[in-house]
């Protein structure tokens, strides 16, 4: 009866067994499975995933209406394989004054779900650059966003840009 | 020995297939386990989440409350692959004992509103703190460096939201605080359900270096 290798489970026979061709071919398979995974590893922790993306287009903004920013910069997919904890930081770049404001607002969403977010108050009617960040916990296939919303009169333009790096996996 | 040190068995030595599958399969383990630890621990930095169930209520006009665990908050732990079994903010369970010293990262995500009466434009303050041991004051503490935003109240029913994140090294002395201020004289300021806090060790501090 073969034996095996306590952590990785590598098989092999024992003296006296016959050694057949497919108990080689085994150990080899094995082998070479463990040092695709360790590749694998070595692969991702030297190209940590990182994204980060410049604004645009410009997207307009009804007042009172929590909207869901359609930039491609704002938002993210976390991709096949990529599981773990996501670092995420949105900049909310207002592009033009609306006639008035007295509220700023964005939320960095996972899956239509809130995360963080960040309020902005722009008592002088004078929308500033801001950002806010989350670490997301994420499954591949989640899809990062980011709202925004704003309180006041007539309508702003907006861009928004998204700072992604990888904190860490789950496996 | 190296993996090309390795002999192949030959028709005078038949019997030793056996052993040298043996000893190649483990010479092998032993050689990849290390590069695995290693390689696994770049990709997983030590990192963990939590955030709160309940809402934190009760801070005092101008006092800076405590709106982490150590506050007496309701909190889960969505992710931890450190090991450590305490909250980030609590000195008795010693994170920065566990963890080792190093560089981090903190953060603080909330959302502060008033329980009553909102004053418009008042401030609202999110901060991550740092105390450390105070040489000078038996069993005492100094606050070392701190991450902080201050906000102010929009007055729309939305309340507040800010993110405060601080980068430093910490030791075993170091004590992580996760508080909150504010300056809202119509009534006292909760912390919403759904504060964030997280910690990730960036590096080991042999990695810092200053140019």
């Amino acid at each position: 009866m073969p034996a095996s290798t306590p952590v990785y489970g590598f098989t092999y026979p024992c003296p006296g067994e016959v050694v057949t061709p497919a108990a080689i071919a085994l150990l080899a398979g094995q082998i070479d499975t463990k040092l695709s995974d360790v590749n694998n590893d070595r692969t991702a922790a030297l190209n940590r995933r990182n994204r980060d993306s410049g604004g645009g287009p410009t997207q307009t903004i009804a007042a009172g209406v929590e909207t869901v920013l359609t930039m491609p910069s704002s938002t993210y997919t976390i991709p096949g394989g990529e599981a773990g904890i996501w670092y995420v930081t949105v900049v909310l770049l207002p592009l033009s004054t609306p006639a008035t404001s007295n509220m700023l607002r964005i939320r960095i969403m996972q899956n239509a779900v809130k995360r963080t977010a960040y309020t902005f108050n722009p008592e002088t009617n004078n929308p500033q650059l801001f950002s806010c960040s989350a670490p997301i916990l994420g499954a591949a296939g989640d899809v990062i966003t980011t709202s925004f919303i704003y309180n006041g009169t007539g309508t702003i333009d907006v861009q928004a840009t998204m700072t992604i790096k990888k904190f860490a996996r789950l496996a | 020995m190296t993996v090309t040190d390795l002999s192949c068995p030959t028709g005078e030595n038949y019997a030793a297939i056996a052993l040298q599958m043996q000893e190649t399969a483990l010479e092998t383990e032993s050689r990849l386990i290390g590069l695995e630890q290693m390689l696994r621990a770049a990709n997983n930095r030590p990192t963990i989440l939590q955030v709160s169930t309940a809402a934190i209520t009760g801070l005092l006009l101008n006092v800076e409350g405590n709106i982490g665990p150590l506050g007496g908050g309701a909190f889960s732990t969505p992710f931890n692959n450190t090991g450590y079994a305490g909250n980030i903010d609590d000195p008795s369970q010693g994170l920065t004992t566990y963890l080792g010293d190093g560089m981090y990262e903190i953060g603080l995500y909330a959302n502060l509103v008033a329980s009553g009466a909102v004053t418009d434009n008042t401030y609202r303050m999110f901060t991550i703190a740092i105390d450390t041991l105070d040489p000078t004051v038996v069993g005492g503490f100094r606050r070392r460096v701190k991450g902080e935003l201050t906000l102010y109240e929009t007055n729309t029913g939305v309340g507040t939201d800010g993110v405060a994140t601080l980068e430093t090294r910490l030791t075993s002395q170091d004590q992580i605080r996760i508080l909150a201020k504010h300056g809202n004289t119509g009534s006292s300021v909760n912390a919403s359900i759904g504060t964030w806090i997280w910690i990730s060790k960036v590096s080991t501090p042999d990695a810092v270096v200053v140019v």
